[in-house]
């Protein structure tokens, strides 16, 4: 396939995906569009290094979470990357703590009108590899032997992540629920 | 009363990501544990949530913008491929070697068309009196190839040649 056939491929197959697999990561559009667009010149520039035994798939995710994270790293985002570990830390540690009604109240924000922009406003918080990988599990449904292709590690590291991604997003969430 | 389950074993199950030996465990458990029940049910409701978030669009700039990317780099194909590689490829050389062959063409015609009107007289008449010579002749035109011919050109001082 040459890459222009690919490239076009790509436009119509995953160009949606992808748009929302970067929102997902960066919560703004304008910031969205900026790494779709570098994601596809990157996968235009590296076609030769592309492994066609692999999934285009992975290969093009990858690229793309990795366009994402040099987005962070130069847009002054760290800053936002920093405040998110130390959330993870604290709520990874709170969250064995969590007692079981606690669920039952999370259960109960879960259900009202408003959820949706609790959720929202929690998956904003997450760190970057944690939205990342709920994105990845939830929303695109990868299976996780292909997000570990996609992000470069272990499959056993994918399964613990997707965990504390929901136990932060969990504690996130009783955190917001218990403001009100 | 048993411990409860991992949440990571928990997780996993809801993904479908759990071994068999592993569901069956957790299936086994959760008959028994209202904890976990609720807890699972949580992690389920969790990944809907995740899921059924609003996402905007693929916004129509962003799709025309990767849209033309991929046509940018399109090889052309039958003439529009002939013509841009005779045009745009190194050196442009075949442009220069069309140039060329027609430049020869138009010297070799041009060459023919001048030798064809420059033919000289004489090689016309000599050729023809060389014809007139070996051919059998009539009665009537024996008598007159006895004349002598004469041929003018135009009032010369020797003006006259005779064959």
């Amino acid at each position: 396939m040459d890459t222009s056939s690919a490239l076009e491929r790509l436009v119509r197959d995953y160009g949606e995906r992808a748009f929302q697999f970067a929102y997902r990561l960066t919560g703004n559009i304008d910031q969205a569009k900026e790494v779709v667009q570098e994601t596809y010149y990157r996968v235009l520039k590296n076609w030769d290094k592309y492994d066609s035994s692999q999934p285009l798939e992975n290969w093009f995710f990858s690229i793309l979470r990795h366009v994402f994270l040099d987005c962070v790293r130069s847009c002054e985002h760290s800053r936002f990357l920093s405040l998110d570990a130390a959330t993870e830390e604290s709520e990874e540690s709170a969250l064995d703590a969590l007692a079981d009604d606690r669920d039952e109240r999370i259960l109960d924000a879960l259900e009202r009108q408003e959820s949706a922009q609790a959720v929202k406003r929690a998956l904003g918080r997450l760190t970057v590899e944690h939205r990342a990988v709920l994105t990845l599990c939830d929303l695109e449904s990868m299976p996780y032997d292909q997000i570990a292709a996609v992000i470069g590690c272990p499959i056993g590291t994918v399964r613990s992540r997707v965990n504390r991604a929901r136990s932060a997003l969990r504690a996130l969430l009783l955190r917001g629920a218990e403001v009100r | 009363m048993k411990a409860c389950l991992e949440k990571e074993l928990l997780s996993a199950y809801i993904d479908r990501e759990a071994t068999p030996a592993e569901e069956r465990r957790v299936q086994l458990h959760l008959a028994d544990c209202e904890g976990c029940r609720r807890a699972l049910r949580l992690l389920g409701r969790l990944k809907v949530a995740v899921r059924s978030q609003p996402v905007p669009p693929l916004p129509a700039d962003l799709r025309a913008s990767l849209e033309g990317m991929a046509v940018s780099v399109r090889k052309p194909t039958g003439w529009r491929a002939f013509w841009e590689f005779a045009l745009v490829l190194p050196g442009r050389r075949m442009s220069y070697a069309a140039a060329a062959a027609l430049a020869g063409a138009l010297c070799v015609l041009a060459w023919r068309q001048r030798s064809a009107t420059v033919i000289p007289v004489e090689v016309i008449l000599a050729a023809h009196n060389q014809y007139a010579l070996t051919m059998p002749l009539a009665a009537r035109e024996k008598i007159m190839s006895d004349l002598p011919i004469q041929i003018s050109y135009g009032g010369g001082e020797e003006g006259e040649r005779v064959y």
